[in-house]
């Protein structure tokens, strides 16, 4: 869910100092703050840093109207709220800010409680517009419009911190035939549960997205392999236990199993399609090792 | 805009390092303004009228305003009035 995400306010300030006080006003809002001094942003991609808000100063030695522009033209950012800070009160300047894209415009000395509740308002207003943009509206989980907005962004996170990040794609078996027996509307119930099941299985802080048909794909950040497969092959065993549907009238009980496929960032690919592609290719060895299990990309032949 | 983080023992680290900046800051200023450098002493003060108040302290944000205000005008005078008492307030000051 967009909303169980740690939201992250980049602070781009030349005042180290305001950098730190803002993470401490915002602490127990609980964002996730990160301080950019502007001599970087010459050189890094915004984009990088997944901001879900820029709260920015006006006047620095690379402008803050700058700054505005590249967010507002880099299609990855453009819906990113952005906040100018200065200690400038008169109108022009407020007026050239709003003009130029900048979402808001606070006056220095920042009346923090103000500034708390308009993030809030903001975050609010960004949740609502991503579930309608992102999420997928029968499973509730994450699309693959997301996928390919989100994707690249997280790759390159974990590339700049040297993490490993593993990207997962299941498949349910003989989702066919379970349509084909019991009816569609039963099938979507099941893929619901599924989509649920899998939410669970993963930690909050991972990606669970309905990648198309029966196919779920599943982003764990931080994360690597081998507690990757452990983690989907507990899955099957619970759900070789727990029925996904159950009709106690007719005394039916559908258990379904699933195929899965495991690729590793940066020992599989280096970029978000050549992850896909080598958890597809596993997961195609899984589907040929007689489904109902998960394999790992180059070692599944 | 008296607010309770002021108190917070979390928030003095942060106080105690903006302060301790300011300290070697502000003698620099003072020695550029002495010498008719007027660009950084302006932005120096800009930055103290932005952000004093929120540490807690009201008078640097208005010193820095008109710091920031005697610099635009190239007022010596007036800088080497404030700068020094700006000095003095961050050498007696303690938390």
């Amino acid at each position: 869910m967009t909303q169980d995400k740690l939201r992250r306010i980049i602070v781009i300030d030349d005042d180290k100092h305001f950098v730190e006080l803002l993470k401490y006003q915002l602490k127990d809002a609980g964002y996730e703050v990160e301080g950019i001094s502007s001599d970087v942003i010459l050189t890094a991609d915004i984009s990088e840093y997944r901001p879900d808000l820029v709260i920015c100063d006006l006047i620095m030695p690379v402008p803050g109207m700058d700054i505005l522009q590249h967010v507002k033209s880099t299609p990855r950012l453009r819906q990113v709220p952005f906040i100018f800070v200065s200690a400038y009160h008169d109108h022009e300047h407020k007026i050239r800010a709003y003009l130029s894209g900048a979402d808001d415009y606070m006056e220095k000395p920042i009346h923090f409680p103000v500034l708390r509740a308009k993030i809030t308002g903001m975050f609010k207003r960004l949740e609502l517009i991503q579930n309608d943009i992102f999420r997928d509206p029968m499973t509730n989980l994450y699309n693959r419009r997301f996928l390919e907005h989100e994707m690249p962004r997280l790759v390159s996170f974990h590339q700049r911190h040297d993490q490993k990040l593993v990207v997962g794609i299941l498949d349910i078996d003989h989702f066919k035939k379970v349509n084909d027996t019991y009816g569609h509307l039963i099938g979507d119930i099941i893929l619901e549960n599924f989509a649920a099941q899998v939410q669970t299985a993963v930690r909050a802080s991972d990606y669970v997205v309905r990648f198309g048909g029966e196919e779920i794909v599943v982003i764990l950040t931080n994360s690597n392999i081998s507690g990757a497969k452990t983690t989907l092959e507990r899955l099957l065993v619970h759900l070789e236990q727990e029925p996904l549907f159950e009709n106690p009238e007719k005394d039916l009980k559908i258990h379904i199993s699933f195929s899965a496929g495991l690729a590793e960032l940066p020992t599989h690919a280096a970029d978000a399609n050549g992850l896909l592609n080598q958890a597809d290719k596993a997961l195609y060895a899984a589907k040929s090792a007689g489904r109902h299990q998960v394999q790992l990309a180059g070692l599944s032949g | 805009m008296a607010e309770d983080y002021l108190n917070d023992p979390d928030f003095l680290p942060i106080r105690k390092a903006y302060l301790d900046d300011l300290r070697a800051k502000a003698p620099e200023m003072l020695t550029a303004a002495k010498s008719g450098e007027y660009e950084p002493v302006r932005s120096f003060g800009h930055n103290l009228k932005g952000n004093g108040t929120s540490y807690g302290f009201q008078s640097i944000s208005e010193w820095g305003a008109e710091i920031e205000q005697a610099a635009i005008q190239s007022d010596k005078e007036t800088l080497l009035d404030r700068l020094p008492r700006l000095i003095d307030f961050l050498e007696t000051v303690s938390l």
